[in-house]
C-alpha cells in the first residue's frame, strides 16, 4: 500500500511517520525547495524533528506550481491508497491540485487533510501552531496549579496526536474500501479536536454534572501529598490515591503518622507542613528505581520520573529492544524511538530520505501509463 | 446523511478495564465495529455504583454492547470461548498473565485459530522487569519523560491537566496497530499477537524530544509556556476567574501587528523588533501584554489578535468545549437522548469522532449503556442462543444482572 504525504508540518508528517513505521510505501513529495523542515528554523530549531518525523519515507519531488508537477502527481495517485496533506483550508487548492483532480486519477483514493481547526467553519483561517491549539483544544487549562498560570504539553503535542488520527482514518478507510462498504473519502481533521478529545472524561463530566475541574494545589494535591517529588537521584511519581495511609507511612517509614490524630484525609491536608519535612526526607533517602520497584511489589502506582536523557537508558525499553538505531541527517547513528508494538514488516531504512533521492526510481514506474484508468493494485 | 463505517463487519471482544482500552474500541466502534465489551468486574471496570462514577466511563460505553461475564465460572469461559470464536480480534488491557489462567491466553487462542489478531493493552508491556508494575496513564506518562518537559523553571515537573491523556493515546496507537493487523490479515490469512505498552506510547509521542537527547546527551529545561525560538509566547490572564488567552507571536511582522492591535507603549520599543530582543524582555513583554488582556474576555482578545493576523486563542475549559463555535459548526458535538433523565438532563453531549468525512454524517452516538444491558440480545445477535439457553445462563451466575440503569442512581456519598 503506497501513501503520498504531501505535509509541511509536524501533524501531517507524524500520520506519514506512523504509516512508514508500520511498513506502508510512504513517499514524500517535496518541492524543489524541500520540505521547509529540513532547514531549522522557527518550526524546528534543528534538524532532529525532520528526522525524527520522515524516517523510513521516500522522497520525491514534484513541483506543483508546474503543470507537468501536476500531471506526474494525478498519475502516482493513482497508484497510491491514500494522500496525506496539511497546508491548511484550501491550501492544497492554492497550489493548483483540485481534489477532484485526484479523485479523477483514483475514485477509490482516501484524501486526508489535516488542518488547524478544519476545512471549515468560521474559525477556519484562524493562525494558529501546535501552542495555540493545545490551548484552544484543551488539556492545558487543566495542566499546572492551582493559582497560577495553566501550563503547555511539551511541543507538537497537539499536531502529534493530530496525526495519530489521520493515520488511524487513513488506513481504517482503505480497510472499508478493500471491504466494499467504503468508497473513497475526503477526510477533514481539526488538530483542535483531535486534542479536544485527550481530556473527553474532563468535558463529560461537566457535560453532565457541571462539575467544576480545577489544577491541583501546589502542595498536597489531590491525593493529601505532591505527585512529584525528589528521590535520592531525581523524582519520584508517587500516586496512591486509594492506599489506605497507615499501610503507605509504614511503608515510606514515616511510623510516626500512624496514629488516630492522622487517619483523616483532611487532617492530613490541613496539617500537611507538619509532616511534610519528614515525608520528604524519607522520600529523598533512596533512588527512584529502587522506590519504584518496591512499590510496585506492594501494589502501589510509582513511577520514575525520567527525563529524556534517562528514558534513552530505560531497563525496561531496553528488554523489550524498543529502541531502533537511525542514522540522522548529518551522518549520525543513534538509537530512536519506535512504534509502542511490534509490527511484523519488512521496513525501509530508518533515516530521513534526502531531498529527491528517489524521484527517479518511483516516477520511471509510471512509465507513459495515462493517469486514467491507473488503479491501485 | 449516511453514516461512515468503514469497520463494517468487523468483530470484536473485549475484555476491558477503565479507559485506555476501552477509548480503542469506542473508536473502532464509532467507525463501525461491533463491539461487545466484557467489563472487567469491580473497581476498575464495571463498579460503578453512583451516578458520578457512570458519567466517568460514560464515553467508553457508548455505540458497543456489553456482557458482564462471572469469568470465575468455567461456563462463563466457555461463553467467552464462543465469543471469540466469531471475532476477529481479541483484546485485553488486563494486567500480563490474567488472560493466560483463565485460559484465554493469546498462545492458545492463536493457535486454534490462526486467523485471529489478539492485542494486549498493558502499562509496561508483557515483558521486561517492569512488566508486574502497577500503571496508570499518569505514571506511564511521568516515566516516559513528559512530565520533566511540563512545568516553570525550578519548579517540580508537572503531570498532564487530565487522568487520561496517556490512556486516549495509547488507545489510538491500539486502533492502528489493529487496524494494520487486519489489513495484513486480508493479504496473508494470518493475524497476530500484538503487545502494547502504554509507556512505549507515551515515549512515541516525544520521540523528536527522546531522539534530541539522544542525541546531545543534555536534558530539556523546563521552560513554562515559552519557547526556544519565537517570542513571545504565553497565556495570559483575561476577565472572569481562571481565564486565559493563548498568544504565540511566531514573526517580527506578527509582532508589529501585536503592538499596533494593543496600542501598548511599553512594547514600541526598536530592542523589541527582533525575536532576540523579545527574548531578552519576555518579563516585561508579559506584563504589558497581561495588562491589555486583562481588560478583555478571552474570545474578544483572541479575535482582535486574529483579525491583525497574530496567533492567538481562548484557553478551552471543559464548560467551552460545546460552545466553542468552530466545534458546534462542525457538529463536532453530540447530544445524545437517554431513555430518562439523567441529573436533570434528557440528553448530554458528548464528542463525536475526531474527523469528519466529506458527505457523511457525524452523529453516529447511541447512548451509553450501563454495563450488562441487552445481554440478551447479544448473545442472540453473536451466538444465536434461545431464550431458555440464555436465561439458563444468567440463573447459573455466569451472565450477571445488568448494573443499574444511569436514570436510576444517586450522586455518590461523599
Amino acid at each position: 500500500m503506497r501513501i503520498l504525504d504531501l505535509s509541511v508540518t509536524p501533524a501531517g508528517q507524524f500520520g506519514g511517520l506512523l504509516l512508514a513505521e508500520l511498513g506502508y510505501d510512504v513517499i514524500k513529495v517535496e518541492p524543489p525547495s524541500g520540505d521547509p523542515l529540513r532547514t531549522p528554523g522557527d518550526d524546528a530549531p534543528s534538524h532532529l524533528l525532520f528526522d525524527y518525523l520522515n524516517r523510513r519515507k521516500r522522497s520525491v519531488v514534484l513541483d506543483l506550481d508546474d503543470e507537468g508537477g501536476r500531471e506526474r502527481l494525478a498519475a502516482l495517485c493513482g497508484t497510491a491508497a491514500v494522500v496525506i496533506e496539511d497546508f491548511g483550508p484550501g491550501g492544497l487548492e492554492e497550489r493548483g491540485v483540485s481534489i477532484g483532480l485526484l479523485r479523477e486519477a483514483n475514485p477509490d483514493l482516501v484524501i486526508v487533510r489535516v488542518s488547524p481547526f478544519g476545512q471549515e467553519g468560521p474559525r477556519r483561517n484562524w493562525k494558529a501552531n501546535d501552542f495555540v491549539l493545545q490551548a484552544m483544544g484543551g488539556v492545558v487549562w487543566g495542566t499546572g496549579w492551582l493559582g497560577e498560570t495553566p501550563l503547555k504539553l511539551p511541543r507538537h503535542q497537539a499536531e502529534v496526536v493530530a496525526g495519530l488520527n489521520a493515520a488511524i482514518a487513513a488506513l481504517g478507510s482503505v480497510y472499508g474500501i478493500e471491504s466494499g462498504v467504503e468508497s473513497g473519502a475526503t477526510i477533514d481533521i481539526s488538530i483542535q479536536e483531535a486534542f479536544a478529545l485527550q481530556w473527553t472524561r474532563q468535558v463529560t463530566r461537566y457535560n453532565y454534572a457541571g462539575r467544576p475541574y480545577r489544577r491541583e494545589t501546589p502542595g498536597a494535591g489531590r491525593q493529601g501529598f505532591p505527585h512529584s517529588l525528589p528521590a535520592r537521584d531525581g523524582w519520584i511519581y508517587m500516586l496512591a490515591m486509594r492506599a489506605e495511609w497507615e499501610e503507605f507511612a509504614f511503608f515510606l517509614g514515616l511510623e510516626k503518622f500512624i496514629t488516630h490524630e492522622w487517619s483523616d484525609p483532611a487532617v492530613r491536608a490541613e496539617r500537611w507542613s507538619e509532616i511534610e519535612p519528614e515525608f520528604l526526607a524519607a522520600v529523598a533517602s533512596r533512588d527512584r528505581y529502587d522506590w519504584f520497584m518496591d512499590a510496585s511489589e506492594r501494589g502501589y502506582t510509582f513511577a520514575p520520573i525520567d527525563d529524556p536523557v534517562d528514558v534513552v537508558k530505560s531497563p525496561q525499553l531496553a528488554a523489550r529492544d524498543y529502541f531502533r538505531e537511525a542514522e540522522l541527517s548529518n551522518g549520525e547513528r543513534i538509537p530512536a524511538p519506535g512504534l509502542p508494538f511490534t509490527m511484523e514488516a519488512p521496513l525501509r531504512p530508518n533515516r530521513a530520505p534526502d531531498l529527491g533521492e528517489h524521484t527517479d526510481e518511483v516516477l520511471s514506474t509510471l512509465g507513459t501509463v495515462p493517469a486514467e484508468g491507473v488503479r491501485r493494485a | 446523511m449516511r453514516l461512515h463505517k468503514p469497520l463494517e463487519g468487523v468483530k470484536v471482544v473485549s475484555f476491558e478495564a477503565v479507559f485506555s482500552l476501552p477509548s480503542a474500541t469506542r473508536l473502532l466502534a464509532d467507525m463501525g465495529a461491533s463491539v461487545v465489551r466484557i467489563p472487567m468486574l469491580g473497581r476498575w471496570g464495571d463498579g460503578q455504583s453512583s451516578i458520578d462514577q457512570f458519567v466517568d466511563v460514560t464515553d467508553v460505553l457508548i455505540n458497543k454492547s456489553s456482557l458482564r461475564l462471572d469469568l470465575k465460572q468455567p461456563e462463563a469461559i466457555s461463553l467467552a470461548r464462543d465469543l471469540i470464536a466469531q471475532s476477529d480480534v481479541v483484546c485485553n488491557n488486563f494486567r500480563p498473565g490474567v488472560m493466560e489462567r483463565l485460559g484465554l491466553g493469546a498462545t492458545e487462542l492463536r493457535t486454534e485459530r490462526p486467523e485471529l489478531i489478539v492485542l494486549q493493552l498493558t502499562g509496561y508491556g508483557t515483558d521486561g522487569p517492569w512488566r508486574s508494575a502497577p500503571a496508570l496513564g499518569p505514571s506511564t506518562e511521568a516515566a516516559a519523560g513528559m512530565n520533566m518537559l511540563i512545568g516553570e523553571p525550578n519548579r517540580p515537573p508537572t503531570r498532564i491537566g487530565t487522568d487520561i491523556y496517556a490512556d486516549i493515546a495509547s488507545g489510538r496507537y491500539a486502533v492502528l496497530a489493529i487496524l494494520a493487523a487486519l489489513q495484513r490479515r486480508r493479504e496473508t490469512g494470518e493475524g497476530q499477537y500484538i503487545d502494547l505498552s502504554m509507556y512505549e506510547a507515551c515515549v512515541h509521542l516525544i520521540g523528536d524530544k527522546i531522539l534530541g537527547s539522544t542525541a546531545s546527551g543534555e536534558r530539556h529545561p523546563r521552560i513554562g509556556n515559552r519557547d526556544t525560538v519565537v517570542a513571545p509566547q504565553g497565556l495570559y490572564p483575561a476577565q472572569g476567574e481562571d481565564e486565559w488567552v493563548a498568544i504565540s507571536v511566531t514573526s517580527d511582522d506578527e509582532w508589529r501587528a501585536l503592538v499596533e492591535v494593543t496600542q501598548l507603549e511599553a512594547l514600541a520599543r526598536p530592542e523589541l523588533a527582533d525575536v532576540a530582543g523579545r527574548h531578552e524582555h519576555h518579563d516585561e513583554i508579559d506584563a504589558a501584554i497581561s495588562e491589555w488582556t486583562q481588560a478583555r474576555t478571552k474570545d474578544a482578545a483572541a479575535e482582535l489578535l486574529q483579525a491583525s493576523g497574530v496567533p492567538a486563542g481562548p484557553v478551552t475549559r471543559p464548560a467551552d468545549v460545546a460552545d466553542d463555535v468552530q466545534h458546534q459548526h462542525r457538529e463536532f458535538i453530540q447530544y445524545i437522548e437517554h431513555d430518562g433523565e439523567i441529573l436533570g438532563k434528557p440528553s448530554h453531549g458528548h464528542m463525536v469522532l475526531g474527523w469528519k468525512v466529506e458527505e457523511t454524517s457525524r452523529q453516529n452516538l447511541h447512548p451509553p449503556k450501563a454495563d450488562g444491558h441487552g445481554s440478551a440480545e447479544t448473545l442472540k445477535a453473536w451466538l444465536g442462543l434461545s431464550d431458555e439457553q440464555i436465561e439458563r445462563l444468567e440463573q447459573s451466575g455466569a451472565v450477571l444482572p445488568a448494573q443499574a440503569p444511569p436514570e436510576q442512581r444517586g450522586r455518590r456519598a461523599s
